[in-house]
């Protein structure tokens, strides 16, 4: 949708529930970052945009009010009620002209701001973009899988189509063929070319995970997605992924056979996965350590004669897989915890250069908006040193690796507790 | 040839002993030549043959009642030792039968009955071999008298022993000239009892890096002959991995395309490869897996070995951990 509604939205989430009318008097004054604009057509312009940015998202349902506040009698606590199902998303007027003086006014403040929408909250509609992640996770998983684009393009119209009523069914509702032409034209803006759109179909319907499934020959065949079981799919990828980077591949190959044939024999796994029993036995060790895999201890007893019965005790390995699972979680929530820490420990100890280059910064900006000579403005941009430059280089790219590094492990936490509510309900 | 009734008070010698075959009788039959046997003793070999399912010593009493026991015996034992005739039990009977000749080695010949006894198991069990537990439990030998036996048709070079891949302390008996079977040797894949791990996996990379050249071809391909052309494209038979590895050279053994199939079945495992069945083919292509989410391992604490041991205020810390240090400043964090 762009760069305005990414905006936007920031702007939403750094304000938490804020009215139409501040929010957009906010988004203009940021846009004119401190200096107003000179005419208010200028300003008119900026304002429209965003309204529109807004009504967009919107209609779309990423944005929705908030619960309104019902004052039933004076003596009585007032109650919060959310809205009817379509009112949630309905946008309100805005006086144009107000936002657009407060704003070429320098000295205005946000609670300035008064209109008749000042009682319509708005906040970002979580459970809507949850649920695009959520696809999003699938469909990537799916091209990476087929390694085809058009083939993924038909995956997510089936998702898309399916899940409307419902985002955590375990099946999406089953799909023609008709309806996913339309509903892929308007995915790809009508440039996909539907020559061997049976062929892609046909591809997805006879992929080994068996994720999507031909129900029905009705309207040229039915299609539906298996969402729990992708899911399920993701989650052991995800975790077999951890395996080989932790333990590596011979690791993650024995985790695979144990998983695939859940109570096994050492010796069985040696021969399945092709490996000397000594090196087997080492890896198997590992897992069990770590609590990958678990070693279940079985008495058996033999009888040679009637006086003498032999015992023999033999071990069998499976995974608990919920248990293994809450303990990724556990570990994900502590290494977000430790990345945290260790980014504050890096701001800190470079705080000194850090303020120092948001002052040069700041003075660079006055005195390019007062349009002063390159000589002046080199002369301020030398009082940052060139070693002084490369130890920022450095302190800014580990900060981005700490804070991608919070958001894969929140991928991971995100996909385990999808995991659990699919299992749940 | 002896005569209903006659008494065994002169020992009669032979030379051969006429098979039946020779006379238009029925065929099949074949005796072991040998001489020197009575007439009473030729008696119960006929009454052997005439008596396929077995004969008891009731038949042979009724036969020649004028035989004493004492002689019954020991003409039956002259028969069991020289080979002709086998003892068997049926409930608390004993029977005998002809013994044809199992065409056993001319070593065995001069062995004795304990040798022979013991020789009989070790065939039995075939190319599988027998321990010698289960020797002493059929045989009812003693451990001393075992060795000894086994000693001596070791060193007659009428059996061997094998030791197993499955317990290398375990060593079964077989006979010389038969091979193994593969669940004793391991197959194409082991040597001298050791797995060949690092032959394993180069074969298995070979067949990887066939299937993953095919698959890039067929995408190049893919829109002339269209995306299901493409994905068979892609795919190979087991036949043609087979002919592919041997024309690489690679092993000085002859792999079987079940060898070969059990390196595919290993790249199932490692989620690189996967079926696709045209009909009654099973083909094998190269594909990725499904949802390589970028997680928590993306960073050093998701795989740390020392990450129980990590905490806020402890020495092992994240603020001056030598992980993180090295994977911010290197991108890699080996341990």
């Amino acid at each position: 949708m762009g760069t305005e509604a990414k905006v936007v939205l920031g702007t939403l989430i750094r304000n938490g529930e804020i009215n139409l009318s501040k929010l957009i008097f906010l988004l203009t004054c940021q846009h004119f970052l401190g200096h107003p604009p000179n005419a208010p057509p200028e300003g008119y312009e900026v304002i429209a945009k965003y309204f529109s940015t807004f009504t967009e998202l919107a209609k779309r349902k990423y944005v929705i009010r908030c619960d309104h506040l019902v004052r039933s009698g004076s003596t009585e606590v007032p109650e919060f009620i959310p809205y009817e199902s379509g009112e949630g998303f309905i946008v309100p007027n805005i006086c144009v002209k107000t936002i657009c003086g407060a704003v070429m006014r320098k000295d205005s403040k946000v609670d300035d701001i008064s209109n008749e929408d000042d009682e319509i909250l708005w906040k970002i509609n979580l459970p809507v973009f949850d649920t695009e992640m959520r696809q999003d996770l699938l469909v990537e998983a799916m091209y990476w899988r087929v390694e085809d684009s058009e083939a993924t393009m038909i995956f997510k119209a089936l998702l898309q189509l399916g899940l409307i009523r419902n985002s955590f069914a375990h099946t999406t509702t089953p799909i023609s063929i008709p309806e996913l032409k339309i509903a892929i034209k308007k995915l790809s803006d009508s440039k996909y070319c539907l020559e061997d759109f049976n062929e892609y179909l046909d591809i997805l319907a006879n992929e080994s995970l068996g994720l999507v499934v031909k129900t029905s020959e009705i309207n040229g065949g039915l299609y539906i997605v298996k969402v729990k079981e992708a899911f399920n799919q993701v989650t052991y990828s995800m975790v077999e992924k951890l395996v080989e980077t932790r333990f590596g591949a011979m690791a993650a190959r024995i985790f695979r056979l144990v998983r695939r044939h859940g109570f096994v024999e050492q010796d069985k796994l040696m021969q399945m996965g092709m490996m000397s029993t000594k090196m087997g036995r080492s890896i198997l060790y590992k897992l069990v350590e770590a609590n990958f895999i678990i070693l279940k201890e079985i008495r058996k007893s033999y009888t040679i004669s009637s006086s003498v019965t032999n015992k023999v005790v033999s071990y069998i390995f499976h995974i608990d897989f919920v248990t293994l699972l809450r303990s990724i979680l556990e570990d994900s929530y502590q290494a977000i915890v430790n990345a945290k820490l260790r980014l504050k420990a890096e701001k800190h100890k470079y705080r000194r250069l850090l303020v120092k280059e948001d002052r040069i910064d700041k003075i660079l900006f006055n005195m390019t908006k007062a349009r002063c000579s390159e000589e002046q403005l080199d002369e301020v941009r030398a009082m940052l040193t060139y070693p002084e430059r490369a130890i920022l280089n450095k302190v800014r790219l580990s900060i981005s690796k700490l804070t991608a590094a919070q958001l894969h492990a929140d991928r991971t936490l995100f996909l385990i507790n999808t995991y659990f509510i699919f299992q749940q309900s | 040839m002896s005569t209903e009734g006659s008494p065994v008070s002169k020992k009669q010698k032979l030379d051969n002993v006429v098979t039946k075959s020779t006379t238009g009788g029925p065929a099949a039959e074949k005796l072991v030549m040998t001489p020197d046997l009575t007439e009473f003793e030729q008696r119960i070999l006929s009454l052997t043959k005439q008596s396929p399912k077995g004969l008891s010593n009731k038949i042979i009493q009724h036969d020649s009642p004028n035989v004493s026991g004492e002689e019954r015996a020991a003409a039956i034992n002259n028969l069991l030792a020289q080979g002709l005739l086998d003892l068997y039990k049926q409930g608390n009977e004993l029977l005998y039968k002809l013994k044809f000749d199992t065409g056993e080695p001319a070593e065995m010949k001069g062995a004795d009955q304990e040798e022979k006894v013991v020789y009989d198991i070790i065939g039995t069990a075939g190319n599988k071999g027998i321990w010698m537990r289960d020797i002493r439990f059929k045989s009812n030998l003693t451990m001393p008298q075992l060795n000894k036996i086994l000693k001596a048709l070791e060193t007659k070079r009428l059996i061997k022993t094998v030791k197993s891949v499955a317990a290398s302390k375990k060593k079964v008996y077989m006979l010389f000239d038969l091979e193994p079977d593969r669940s004793l040797t391991g197959g194409a894949f082991y040597s001298d009892q050791d797995f060949e791990g690092e032959f394993v996996a180069v074969l298995t990379q070979q067949c990887l890096r066939y299937l993953r050249t095919k698959r890039d071809t067929a995408k190049l391909k893919k829109s002339e002959v269209g995306p299901m052309a493409a994905r068979y494209m892609a795919s190979a038979t087991l036949q043609e991995i087979s002919e592919f590895i041997k024309n690489l050279g690679i092993s000085k053994v002859e792999l079987s395309q079940s060898d070969i199939e059990s390196l595919l079945n290993t790249l199932t495992y490692d989620d690189s490869v996967d079926v696709l069945v045209k009909g009654e083919t099973k083909m094998y292509y190269s594909r990725q897996p499904f949802g390589r989410v970028m997680g928590v391992d993306s960073m050093p604490c998701g795989v740390c070995p020392v990450f129980r041991d990590c905490s806020e205020d402890g020495p092992i810390n994240p603020r001056s951990c030598v992980y993180m240090t090295k994977w911010i400043e290197n991108e890699s964090y080996e341990f």
